[in-house]
């Protein structure tokens, strides 16, 4: 018996040689990407952007499969801290983010490349229980106010009162993923939260206080990025995923698809007509561009300076030597797309 | 112009049609056989539209009155399914309530035969099937506050035990019998402090393993000094336990709560059982957790002290009392580390208790010390929070093998020979064990382990030996 206890001690320190010993290899085995995001009661799929229509026709698939690289989608109901929480622990290799996990991630030491956008501007409503007297946010004051904490929802929402002249220290900001916020408007246990309002207006249970649709700078786009360890050892790999989602990205740019990626979306479990509201105004061509131009960074920064402000960081954050627009960029010459969108300066304008 | 509103026009156009071409009609004086046909003409197309129009209709977005009494009649049929299912097929409870349970069904091989724990052997066995847990309880909420989160819990469960008495017969035991209320919200999020105060049966909030409850624990033998010291036996009482000042990530929705306290008094009388003195026995524990981030390699670093105080009655050689008001204390100290796949505990225990002499004249105080140091290296993603919660529509779950090698080290009484027989019928020992756990699905793990023991002082019914045990485990 002895010998037994001894020989699987030796084993179990052969099994850990051997783990950390493995030989690198010109592909990997599996692509692992995190989405921050998940469909209703934790439905494995997702919607609202070209990176969900990628997904849901699976592109990324059939780019892969003939090289026998294995394509895993983790879609994270935990939103953007489970995603971080995945790359920490070296479980997945590109993810999908928004700005504030983005940024919080890379204060507490997470390496990776940001590598394209994935969309931007999107309506803001703030929606309330259809029985309250509230008109303004500030009516609200002292109330609870649901907020998916960690998730860009949260700097939206800071960015939001400071426009008011408020700051979260004025109500009571509760956690709650989207879901049960919107269950806890109908049950009216908040006073109100950052949603999109259409299928409860319908069913009568909330109500808009505000909505804006034009303002290009509370929303920031979303960003799908790679690890940098992935990126050094397999960029070709890195560049043909590129290729596919800029693809991905050119499908639903198109107006005459406009209709098919709402009813694709609504397999996540949302309605459609929040869907189609949500988007009306815009041109999908607008929404859905991938470029990492001059209001992507400058959005970004200032993203981080607002993470500073507020508090949500204690860590400086960089920004010019975390953006790696190459593979976008060869993407775009590769698919004859580099006129196709039209990167905007600054301040939102279209580059001529 | 949509399809509908063409369809209408056409009719408007040619009834008008109809109605300014009769003047000329009766202009040539058409005879009746004429106007029959005109008419005749007139019914066949208006009924053909009339057939345009209904399909239309049919064929269009929106619903038919047809359509609504479809879905008003399925709606009927569930309500009442749902109905008839929860009178007739579902178990109730007059508050939320949560049914669980524990079984542990282990296969166990040693090297040198035994008869412990079977009360009426036929002669010495070298490896037994055994149940060493099976228990069933149930959770819930007496009183749910929605505003605040500030609510009123309670859990009871019930464990089975071997009877001592040689039959085929098990008591059923009450384990967890306590209300918990949370004196602050928790609806806050990550970001609140924790105070909670819990009435009743419960774990001790001592070191780390003795407040783990049967499914939780990691290997499949416990730690000797905890058992020894009794720390793993429920004790009646009241126990506040919480944490303040939290570090919060919310990169990764991590909490290290800064520092955490539990202070109780229990009747020091174990399990089931009324106080057997006038002395009750105070707990106590506090903890301190690194405040930083989740990327750090020091996150889940935690130091804790707890204390013990209790009194105990010591019984002399002929069953009387000596001392209703003995000592009986326990110290400890305990460091715990998860960083995935790492992991590793270590827990010191001093044990201080008085018991009679063996020359039957007065009392001493034996003193005992107890080191248990446990490594980990998982591999596998089930301790991950955002791979297991992954979006999924089938069973899936992550597996992962945690394998593991402890030390665990016990001397009943480090002051030696003091009462003339060395820990009082038990040995200094050391014991390493290796083993692994497989996590194979949400709630079960097989769990496999290699005990060394070694003893310091052999006897002829207590010598060194080794024993493999293999353990499925499973909780619903």
């Amino acid at each position: 018996m002895k010998k037994l206890f001894y020989g699987l001690l030796g084993a179990l320190g052969l099994g850990l040689g051997l783990a950390n010993a493995a030989p690198a290899a010109e592909s990997p085995q599996e692509l692992r990407i995190a989405i921050s995001s998940a469909g209703v009661g934790g439905k494995p799929k997702f919607g609202g952007s070209w990176l969900a229509n990628v997904h849901l026709k699976r592109w990324v698939e059939e780019e892969f499969e003939k090289d026998g690289i294995k394509v895993i989608w983790y879609l994270f109901p935990g939103a953007g801290p489970a995603t971080n929480e995945a790359f920490s622990n070296k479980k997945v290799d590109f993810g999908f983010h928004g700005d504030l996990p983005l940024i919080v991630g890379r204060s507490t030491g997470l390496k990776h490349k940001i590598i394209l956008s994935t969309g931007r501007f999107a309506p803001l409503y703030f929606v309330v229980p259809s029985g309250s007297t509230a008109k303004t946010i500030a009516d609200l004051k002292g109330q609870k106010i649901g907020s998916f904490k960690g998730t860009s929802q949260q700097l939206l929402l800071n960015r939001l009162l400071k426009r008011h002249g408020l700051a979260e220290k004025d109500f009571r900001v509760i956690n709650q993923d989207s879901y049960a916020a919107r269950t806890s408007l109908a049950t009216g246990d908040i006073g109100g939260t950052i949603t999109s309002p259409w299928s409860l207006e319908a069913r009568g249970v909330a109500k808009r206080i505000l909505e804006i649709r034009d303002d290009k700078f509370l929303h920031t786009p979303g960003t799908l990025w790679v690890g940098e360890e992935f990126e050094a050892k397999y960029p070709h790999i890195v560049q043909r995923l590129v290729n596919v989602l800029v693809k991905g990205a050119h499908w639903s740019s198109q107006e005459e698809n406009r209709e098919e990626q709402f009813r694709l979306w609504t397999q996540s479990g949302n309605q459609y007509a929040d869907y189609k509201n949500d988007w009306s105004t815009y041109a999908l061509k607008d929404r859905h561009s991938p470029l990492l131009d001059e209001y992507y960074v400058n959005i970004i920064k200032n993203s981080v300076a607002e993470c500073k402000e507020f508090k949500l960081i204690r860590n400086d954050v960089t920004v010019d030597d975390w953006i790696e627009p190459k593979y976008l960029h060869a993407a775009l010459k590769e698919l004859g797309l580099e006129n196709f969108w039209t990167p905007l300066d600054k301040e939102a304008n279209p580059v001529k | 112009m949509s399809k509908k509103t063409r369809l209408a026009t056409a009719i408007f156009a040619f009834s008008g049609a109809a109605v300014l071409s009769a003047p000329a009609a009766f202009a040539a004086e058409p005879g009746a056989e004429d106007l029959k046909r005109q008419i005749e003409t007139l019914q066949r197309t208006l009924g053909e539209l009339q057939k345009q129009v209904e399909t239309l209709q049919q064929n269009s977005n929106g619903a038919t009155q047809n359509d609504l009494d479809g879905i008003r009649s399925d709606f009927e049929n569930y309500k009442y399914d749902r109905e008839r299912e929860r009178e007739r097929e579902t178990a109730k409870t007059a508050r939320d309530t949560t049914l669980f349970g524990t079984v542990q069904v282990r296969y166990q091989a040693q090297d040198r035969g035994t008869r412990s724990g079977n009360p009426a052997p036929n002669g010495d066995r070298y490896n037994t099937f055994d149940i060493p847990t099976a228990l069933i309880g149930a959770r819930g909420n007496l009183f749910r506050d929605y505003v605040e989160g500030k609510n009123l819990e309670y859990q009871l469960s019930f464990s089975y035990n071997k009877r001592a008495d040689g039959s085929n017969n098990a008591n059923l035991n009450l384990l967890d019998a306590y209300v918990r209320y949370n004196f602050l919200p928790t609806v806050d999020g990550i970001e609140g402090d924790r105070l909670t105060l819990t009435v009743g049966q419960q774990l001790l909030p001592f070191g780390i393993e003795a407040q783990a409850a049967e499914d939780l624990r990691p290997t499949i033998t416990t730690a000797t000094a905890p058992a020894q010291l009794g720390l793993f036996n429920r004790q009646i009482g009241a126990v506040f336990r919480g944490d303040f000042k939290p570090y919060v990530d919310y990169a990764a929705n991590y909490r290290a709560p800064l520092f955490e306290y539990a202070l109780g008094v229990v009747n020091g009388s174990y399990s089931n059982k009324l106080d057997n003195n006038n002395g009750k026995a105070v707990v106590a524990r506090t903890a301190f957790t690194l405040p930083v981030d989740y990327a750090s390699w020091l996150r889940e670093l935690k130091f804790g002290l707890s204390l013990y105080k209790g009194s105990k009655n010591v019984a002399g050689a002929g069953g009387g009392n000596l001392d209703s008001h003995g000592r009986q204390d326990i110290y400890g100290f305990d460091i715990y580390y998860n960083h995935a796949p790492y992991g590793a505990t270590y827990e010191y225990w001093q044990g201080r208790a008085d018991f009679a002499n063996v020359n039957g004249v007065g009392t001493g105080e034996a003193r005992s010390v107890g080191h248990t140091l446990t490594l980990f290296y998982t591999f596998g993603d089930q301790f991950f929070n955002s791979i297991k919660s992954a979006a999924k529509f089938d069973d899936f779950w992550p597996q992962s093998i945690q394998s593991y090698y402890r030390f665990d080290y016990y001397n009943p009484n480090s002051k030696g020979d003091l009462l003339n027989t060395p820990g009082h019928g038990f040995d200094t020992v050391r014991i390493h064990t290796l083993g692994f756990n497989w996590f194979f699905a949400q709630t079960t793990k097989l769990q496999i382990g290699v005990n060394h023991y070694d003893y310091k002082h052999e006897t002829a019914s207590r010598k060194d030996y080794n024993e493999f045990l293999a353990q499925l485990q499973y909780t619903f």
